[in-house]
C-alpha cells in the first residue's frame, strides 16, 4: 500500500521545492540514458518517491545517473530533474548512503585541488611539451569545514 | 534554429585576453591537447593568462554537497574577476559547472552566503565573469580558422560528437542546439572534411557510470559506433575522447576518435605523430591514415 | 427648491466655494479587507483628519445597503466630498460615482482609496502594517479630495457602425449578429477568403459534423448580407479616435482580378504555367498562381499570387473579352468612420519545428494536426486517402499531445484546451476511413471538459483507439522513414518504442501573427503569450480594456468553435450597447490652459498624439479641442512653464497626496507613481493573485506615466521619500495614450542624471520601469527589491 510519509516529505520539499511542479509526464524517463541502457532508473519515479516522502528514494541507485542532462533539457515544467536528483544525492550522502568509490573521488578534489592525482610522470610529460609543471594545491581545503 | 538557444552574444566576440582554465583532465592526462590549444588560441591573436584555478569542481563535489560545490566554483570565478578577465575553458564539464554557478549566483542572497564563505580565503565574487569554451572561440573566429588550413582534409569523412556537458541544458549553455547540434560539424567542414550526420548524435558517452555498469555503457557505445558511417569520429570533449578510445578497445571496433584540436592540427599541417595519434589514440585504422595522405584534385 | 437628477449633475452643490465637508466610508468587503485591516481603527483615524465631518465603516459598501448609507450621509451631513476606502477604483469607481451623483453630488467629488488590491490582499500576514498603510491611503485620498472640483462629462454621439477585424467563424458570427440587429458592419479579412481555421477542418467535435458544411452557409450569408461590407485581402492600416468615433484606414492588397467581372469559369487556371504551394492546404498541394482560394471561398473569386506570378499574361489572354484580369491594380486605401470595433483575428498552430526532438520538418512522415485535417478531408489534397509522403497508405498512426502547450521550454505554459478532443476526433475519423488502422494517442492528461466531450472520449476507447499515458521525449526515424515514437508508458513504468507509419503532432494554438500589429494599432494590451488581454478575466471577458473595442474568438485565448461563436455573439451584444444608446459619456478629465502664461513654445503640441492641443500660429497661444483629448496629462508635464492643468489630476491634488503619504516616517516609504492602464492594473493584479509584498510602498495613481512631471518627483524627494518609483506601460507601444510613456522615459531619465544636482541624491534613487496589467508578479517582486534597497539605505 502506498502511504505518504509527511515528515520526510516536508524535509525534502524544503530543500527541493521545485519538485512540486512535476506533473509526472514521463518525458525525463524516455530521455534518460540510465533508464535505457542500465535499466530501472526512472527520474520520474524518484521524483514521485520524493514527493511521497519515501525514504527508499535515497539509495546508491541515484548514482546510475550519467549526468547527461537530457532530462533537464526536455522537462516541460522546468522541474530540472538532474538538479533534483543531485539534491537527493546530497541528502543521501548526509545519511551516508553513496557508492564507495564516490567519497574517494571527491576527497581527491578537496585535498589536492585537482580531480586526479599528480605524479612525477605527469610533470615529466608536461616539461617535454614545454608546459609549466603543476602541483597539488590546498586552496580547496577551506571548503571541507563549510 | 532559435538564435537565442544557439547563442552568439555579440558583446563577447573580439576579446583579446582570457584567463586560461584548462581543467584537470587535459593538463594531467592529455597535456598535448593543452599545448595544441594554447598554440592555436595564441595564433588567433588571443592572449591566455594563467591563474590560480582549481578543479572547477566537477560533479563529484556537486553530488556530495551543492553549496560547497558552489563555493568552490565561485572561488574560481572570483580569481578570474580579480584578474579582470573572462574565462576560456577547454572542457565541457568545466564550462557547464562555471556557467551553472554563475546563473545560481545571480540570486543576491545566495551570493552573499557564498561570499561569506569566500571571505575565509580573502576573495569575493561580484558576478561579472563570463565563460567561453574554446570551441565557442573557434566558432566565433571561423574566418581566421580557415586561414589555418594548410592541408584541406577533403578526403576525410567525419561524424561529430559534441558532448553532453557542452550542450545541455541548452538554455543555460547557449552553445548549440541540443537536439541537432551543428557547430562542431561546421568547424569540421571549415577544415575541408565531409561531415556525415547520424541519428545517435546526441547520445551520451556514458563515462560517468562506466566503472560500475560496464556492459550497459558498452551497449550504448556499440550503438553509436555502428550508427556512424564515417572515417573518424570527431569529439569536442576530452573525456568523451578517452571514453570512446577505451570502450572500443574492449569492443574491438576500429573507428578512430579524434579530439577537434587534433583535427585542427592535421589541417594545419601537423603529422599524425605530432597530434598524438601514435601515443594517445588507442584506436588506429589504416584506411583512415591513408585518407590523410590523399590529396583531392 | 427641488433639483432634478439631471440638473444636479450639471450644477451640483456649490462645491467650489465651500469649505470641504468630507465623508469617509471604509469598506470591510466581508473578510477581504476586514480580515486583515482593523477598519474601526482606520475609521477613527479618518474621523480626526481635518475637514472630515463624518466617518463610518461598512461590510459591503458597493451593495445596496452600503450605497444607501452613503447617499443618506451625504444628505444628512451635508457632505460635499466623499472618500471611499475599498477595492480598486478600476473595480468600482463607476459604481460609486453613480452612487454619489444619485445623491446630488458631482461624481468627480468622489475619491477612492485602494485598501484591498493594494493593501489587505498583499499584506495578509502583516495586519498591523496593513492597517497603518490603510490610514496613509485614506489620508492620501482625503488630502486629494480637498482639492477636487466638480467636472462635467461630455456626451459624444456613437456611430452605428462596426469594424470587425478577422473573418473566421467568430468574426463572421459577430458581423452577422450586428448586421441582423440593423447596424452597418465592415468585415475585413487579410486572406483572400473568409472562413479562417474552421474552413480548413474536416469534421467538428464532438458531433463529427462536416465543418465546411455548417460554416459554408454562414460565410455565404456574410457575403450577401445587405448590412455587411466584406473586404478581403484587407488589413488595418491606421485607427484614430475613440469610442463612438473611430476613424479607420484599411489597406486592400490587389488580387489583379476584378471581382465584379470574374465569372469563376476557371479558364485562366488551365493556361497558367506557375505552381505555388497552397497555404490553405498547408503546403500539401500546389495550385496555379491564379486560383480560387478553396471551393467554398467567400468571395468565390480568383486571385493571383503576385509574389510568384511571372507576368506571362496567358491568363489575361484566356480571359479575353471578359477583361476580368487587371495587372495595373494597386494597393487601395479605404477610410471609414465607425462606432465600435470587434477584434477577431483568431489563432494559428504552434510552429512544431520549434520542438526539434519530434522531427517536424525533418522527417517525412511527421505532420501536425491541421495538416492531417487536410489529409483526412475528402476535399483535401489526398482526396481523403490517408497517404504518407511516399504515397503509401498509412495504417499505424500516433498522436502526440501537448506539443507546444503546457511547456515552459517554448514559453507556452498554458493548455490550449481543444487539442485533446481534436485528436480524439481525428482518431475516430481514421477508424472510419481505415477500420483496421492502429491508432495511438500519447497524452499527459485528457481534457474533455465540455458538453459531449467525455462521451466522445468514451466512444474513442470503445473504438479501440489506444490511449497511452506518457509524453514522448522524441521521435526517431526507422526503416522506410517510419516514425518511431519513444516514450515512457507512465502506467506500466516501462519504456516504449512504437513504430508507426505517421506521427501527428497535436500542436497548441498561438495567437495570429497579426495580433501584435493589430494590438499596437488599436492600443490594446496583450498578455505574455501574445493573446489579447480582456478588461476583467471573469466579469468582462469580451471587452478589451479600451472602450468601444471588443474581443471575439481565439485571439483572446484558444477556443473551440462553440466557445468562439459564444464569445462572438457576446462581443456583438456588448458592442451594440453604446451603438443602441447612440451616445456615450466621455469622462471629464480634461485640460485647462492659463492663457496668460502661455508662450506658444509648442511643447504641448509635440507631446499630444491626438492633436488635441495645438499652437495657433496667429495668436501664438495654445488651443485645445476637448473631443480629441483622451486625458493622459502628458502635455501638462511637458509644458516648461506650468501653463497647463489636468482636471482631476492637478498638481495641487497630487502634491496633497504626496504630503499625506509622506507625513509620517517618510524615510521608510517608497513612493510610486503608477499609470491607470498598465502598472496600476498590474499592482491590482498582484492583489487579485495575492502575490505578497512588503507594506512600505505608497502608490499614487495617474492616468499616464506621461503625467509625472519633474516638479512632482522633486516634490516627493523634498518631502522625504528616499526612493521614488515611476512606472508605466511597456515601451514603446503599450501606452494607452500612444506615446505618453516614451515622453515619460525621456523626462525621467534626464531627471535621473540630474538628480544629484537637483535633489542632492544619487541617480539610483529615482526608479523607472514598465509593468503591464498582466505582470502582477513582476510588480510584487520589484516592490520586494525596492524595499530591500530602502532597508539597506536606512541601515547606513
Amino acid at each position: 500500500m502506498t502511504r505518504i510519509n509527511f515528515e520526510f516529505r516536508k524535509k525534502v520539499l524544503e530543500e527541493i521545492p521545485e519538485l512540486k511542479k512535476c506533473f509526472q509526464c514521463g518525458t525525463c524517463v524516455s530521455s534518460c540514458y540510465a533508464e535505457k541502457y542500465i535499466g530501472s532508473y526512472s527520474p520520474r519515479k524518484k521524483i514521485l518517491g520524493a514527493l511521497y516522502g519515501d525514504k527508499e528514494v535515497l539509495s546508491k541507485e541515484l548514482w546510475k545517473c550519467a549526468t547527461c542532462n537530457a532530462c533537464d533539457e526536455r522537462c516541460p515544467q522546468g522541474v530540472n530533474p538532474y538538479e533534483v536528483l543531485t539534491k537527493l544525492k546530497n541528502i543521501a550522502v548526509r545519511e551516508n548512503i553513496c557508492p564507495e568509490s564516490f567519497r574517494e573521488k571527491s576527497d581527491i578534489i578537496i585535498e589536492t585541488g585537482y580531480a586526479f592525482l599528480i605524479d612525477e610522470k605527469v610533470n615529466n610529460n608536461r616539461k617535454a611539451l614545454g608546459l609549466k609543471e603543476i602541483k597539488p594545491k590546498e586552496s580547496l581545503r577551506f571548503v571541507k569545514n563549510g | 534554429m532559435d538564435e537565442q538557444k544557439a547563442g552568439n552574444r555579440e558583446e563577447d566576440n573580439n576579446q583579446k585576453k582570457y584567463a586560461f582554465f584548462p581543467g584537470c583532465l587535459i593538463p594531467i592526462r592529455l597535456p598535448l591537447f593543452e599545448k595544441l590549444s594554447r598554440d592555436f588560441v595564441t595564433n588567433l591573436g588571443v592572449e591566455l593568462i594563467d591563474m590560480d584555478f582549481t578543479c572547477c569542481p566537477n560533479y563529484n563535489i556537486r553530488d556530495r554537497n551543492r553549496f560547497l560545490w558552489l563555493v568552490a566554483a565561485a572561488r574560481n570565478l572570483a580569481i578570474a574577476e580579480r584578474g579582470k578577465l573572462d574565462i576560456l575553458t577547454l572542457c565541457g564539464e568545466c564550462t557547464q559547472t562555471l556557467k551553472a554557478a554563475n546563473e545560481l549566483l545571480k540570486d543576491k542572497i545566495l551570493l552573499l552566503k557564498v561570499n561569506k564563505e569566500l571571505e575565509k580565503i580573502n576573495v569575493q565574487y561580484n558576478g561579472t565573469v563570463k565563460i567561453k569554451h574554446i570551441l565557442e572561440l573557434f566558432y566565433e573566429s571561423k574566418e581566421k580558422l580557415t586561414g589555418f588550413v594548410k592541408k584541406p582534409l577533403e578526403a576525410l569523412k567525419v561524424s561529430t560528437h559534441t558532448g553532453c556537458h557542452l550542450l545541455r541544458p541548452s538554455a543555460m549553455l547557449k552553445f548549440d542546439d541540443a537536439e541537432n547540434p551543428k557547430k562542431l560539424d561546421e568547424l569540421s567542414s571549415i577544415l575541408g572534411c565531409q561531415v556525415i550526420d547520424y541519428s545517435t548524435k546526441t547520445l551520451c558517452c556514458g563515462v560517468a557510470v562506466f566503472a560500475d555498469y560496464k556492459d550497459s555503457v558498452l551497449e550504448s557505445v556499440k550503438e553509436k559506433i555502428n550508427d556512424i558511417r564515417a572515417d573518424a569520429l570527431i569529439v569536442g570533449c576530452a573525456t568523451c575522447f578517452l571514453q570512446y578510445n577505451k570502450a572500443q578497445l574492449i569492443l574491438k571496433t576500429d573507428l578512430p576518435v579524434l579530439h577537434y584540436i587534433q583535427l585542427l592540427g592535421l589541417a594545419n599541417g601537423f603529422s599524425l605523430e605530432e597530434i598524438g595519434y601514435n601515443s594517445i589514440n588507442r584506436i588506429k585504422n589504416k584506411a583512415f591514415e591513408e585518407k590523410l595522405n590523399i590529396t583531392v584534385p | 427648491m427641488t433639483k432634478s437628477k439631471k440638473s444636479t449633475k450639471k450644477t451640483g452643490i456649490k462645491a467650489e466655494k465651500e469649505e470641504p465637508r468630507i465623508g469617509v466610508f471604509i469598506c470591510h468587503c466581508g473578510k477581504n479587507i476586514g480580515g486583515v485591516i482593523d477598519c474601526e481603527e482606520v475609521t477613527n483615524y479618518a474621523s480626526k483628519l481635518p475637514n472630515v465631518v463624518y466617518a463610518s465603516h461598512n461590510f459591503y459598501t458597493c451593495a445596496d445597503p452600503g450605497q444607501n448609507e452613503i447617499k443618506k450621509s451625504i444628505k444628512e451631513h451635508n457632505l460635499n466630498r466623499v472618500v471611499i476606502a475599498a477595492c480598486s477604483p478600476k473595480m468600482h469607481e463607476p459604481t460609486f460615482r453613480n452612487c454619489v451623483s444619485e445623491a446630488g453630488l458631482n461624481p468627480y467629488l468622489m475619491e477612492m482609496a485602494n485598501i484591498r488590491e493594494h493593501d489587505s490582499w498583499v499584506h495578509i500576514r502583516e495586519k498591523e502594517d496593513a492597517t497603518e498603510k490603510a490610514k496613509d491611503l485614506v489620508g492620501m485620498a482625503v488630502a486629494k479630495s480637498r482639492y477636487l472640483k466638480p467636472l462635467e462629462d461630455f456626451v459624444v454621439p456613437v456611430k452605428k457602425a462596426t469594424l470587425v477585424i478577422g473573418g473566421g467563424v467568430a468574426g463572421c458570427q459577430a458581423a452577422l449578429d450586428l448586421a441582423d440587429m440593423g447596424y452597418k458592419v465592415y468585415l475585413i479579412e487579410r486572406e483572400p477568403s473568409i472562413g479562417g481555421r474552421m474552413a480548413q477542418l474536416d469534421k467538428t467535435f464532438p458531433t463529427m459534423d462536416c465543418s465546411i458544411c455548417i460554416l459554408g452557409p454562414k460565410l455565404v450569408e456574410v457575403g450577401r448580407h445587405k448590412n455587411i461590407t466584406l473586404m478581403t485581402n484587407t488589413t488595418v492600416e491606421k485607427v484614430d479616435g475613440y469610442i463612438g468615433n473611430f476613424k479607420v484606414i484599411v489597406k486592400t492588397k490587389p488580387k489583379y482580378v476584378i471581382e465584379e467581372k470574374c465569372t469563376g469559369c476557371g479558364e485562366c487556371v488551365d493556361v497558367c504555367p506557375v505552381y505555388v504551394p497552397s497555404k490553405f492546404e498547408r503546403n500539401l498541394k500546389s495550385l496555379k498562381a491564379i486560383h480560387a482560394p478553396f471551393p467554398q471561398a467567400v468571395p468565390l473569386r480568383y486571385e493571383i499570387d503576385t509574389d510568384n506570378c511571372i507576368k506571362c499574361y496567358k491568363c489575361a489572354e484566356a480571359c479575353g473579352d471578359r477583361r476580368a484580369i487587371d495587372f495595373t491594380q494597386k494597393e487601395k486605401l479605404t477610410k471609414f468612420e465607425i462606432g465600435t470595433i470587434i477584434v477577431a483575428t483568431g489563432c494559428n498552430s504552434f510552429d512544431a519545428a520549434k520542438k526539434q526532438e519530434y522531427g517536424y520538418g525533418i522527417y517525412d512522415n511527421v505532420v501536425e494536426s491541421i495538416e492531417f485535417e487536410r489529409i483526412v478531408c475528402a476535399g483535401g489534397p489526398t482526396g481523403g486517402e490517408l497517404l504518407r509522403r511516399d504515397g503509401k497508405h498509412a495504417k499505424r498512426f500516433a498522436f502526440i499531445q501537448c506539443v507546444g502547450s503546457r511547456d515552459v521550454t517554448c514559453g507556452n505554459e498554458y493548455c490550449s484546451g481543444v487539442c485533446c478532443l481534436n485528436s480524439i476526433k481525428l482518431a475516430m475519423l481514421i477508424k472510419e476511413h481505415v477500420p483496421d488502422a492502429i491508432v495511438y494517442i500519447f497524452y499527459i492528461d485528457i481534457r474533455a471538459f465540455s458538453k459531449g466531450f467525455e462521451e466522445l472520449y468514451t466512444r474513442a476507447r470503445e473504438e479501440g483507439i489506444i490511449f497511452i499515458k506518457g509524453r514522448p521525449s522524441h521521435i526517431k526515424e526507422g526503416r522506410d522513414k517510419n516514425p518511431i515514437v519513444i516514450t515512457e508508458n507512465v502506467l506500466t513504468g516501462e519504456l516504449m518504442e512504437v513504430e508507426t507509419d505517421m506521427a501527428i503532432l497535436a500542436v497548441g494554438m498561438t495567437p495570429s501573427e497579426t495580433a501584435k500589429d493589430v494590438a499596437e494599432k488599436l492600443h490594446i494590451p496583450r498578455n505574455t503569450n501574445g493573446f489579447y488581454l480582456e478588461a476583467h478575466p471573469k466579469l468582462r471577458p469580451v471587452d478589451s480594456p479600451a472602450d468601444g473595442i471588443y474581443l471575439a474568438g481565439s485571439g483572446e485565448f484558444p477556443k473551440d468553435i462553440k466557445d468562439s461563436v459564444t464569445s462572438a455573439s457576446a462581443a456583438a451584444s456588448r458592442a451594440a450597447i453604446p451603438m443602441n444608446k447612440g451616445k456615450v459619456n466621455i469622462e471629464g478629465i480634461t485640460i485647462r490652459i492659463d492663457i496668460e502664461k502661455c508662450t506658444g513654445c509648442g511643447s504641448c503640441e509635440r507631446a499630444c498624439p491626438y492633436g488635441a492641443i495645438r499652437v495657433n500660429k496667429n495668436t501664438k497661444k495654445a488651443e485645445y479641442t476637448v473631443a480629441k483629448c483622451h486625458g493622459c496629462g502628458t502635455c501638462v508635464a511637458e509644458c516648461p512653464f506650468g501653463v497647463l492643468t489636468q482636471n482631476h489630476f492637478t498638481d495641487e491634488q497630487i502634491m496633497a497626496q504626496i504630503d499625506a503619504a509622506l507625513s509620517s516616517n517618510p524615510k521608510e516609504k517608497v513612493l510610486c507613481f503608477a499609470c491607470n492602464w498598465c502598472s496600476y492594473a498590474g499592482a491590482d493584479l498582484a492583489g487579485v493573485s495575492r502575490f505578497q509584498y512588503p507594506p512600505p510602498i505608497r502608490i499614487i495613481r495617474v492616468m499616464c506615466s506621461g503625467r509625472v512631471s519633474e516638479k512632482l518627483v522633486l516634490y516627493a524627494f523634498k518631502k522625504g521619500a528616499q526612493i521614488v518609483w515611476v512606472t508605466g506601460c511597456h515601451i514603446p507601444s503599450d501606452c494607452h495614450y500612444i506615446s505618453g510613456n516614451v515622453l515619460a522615459k525621456k523626462r525621467i531619465e534626464r531627471l535621473q542624471k540630474e538628480l544629484p544636482k537637483k535633489a542632492n541624491l544619487p541617480s539610483e534613487r529615482l526608479k523607472l520601469n514598465w509593468i503591464s496589467a498582466a505582470e502582477g508578479n513582476i510588480f510584487a517582486n520589484y516592490v520586494k527589491e525596492l524595499v530591500n534597497e530602502l532597508n539597506a539605505i536606512n541601515k547606513k
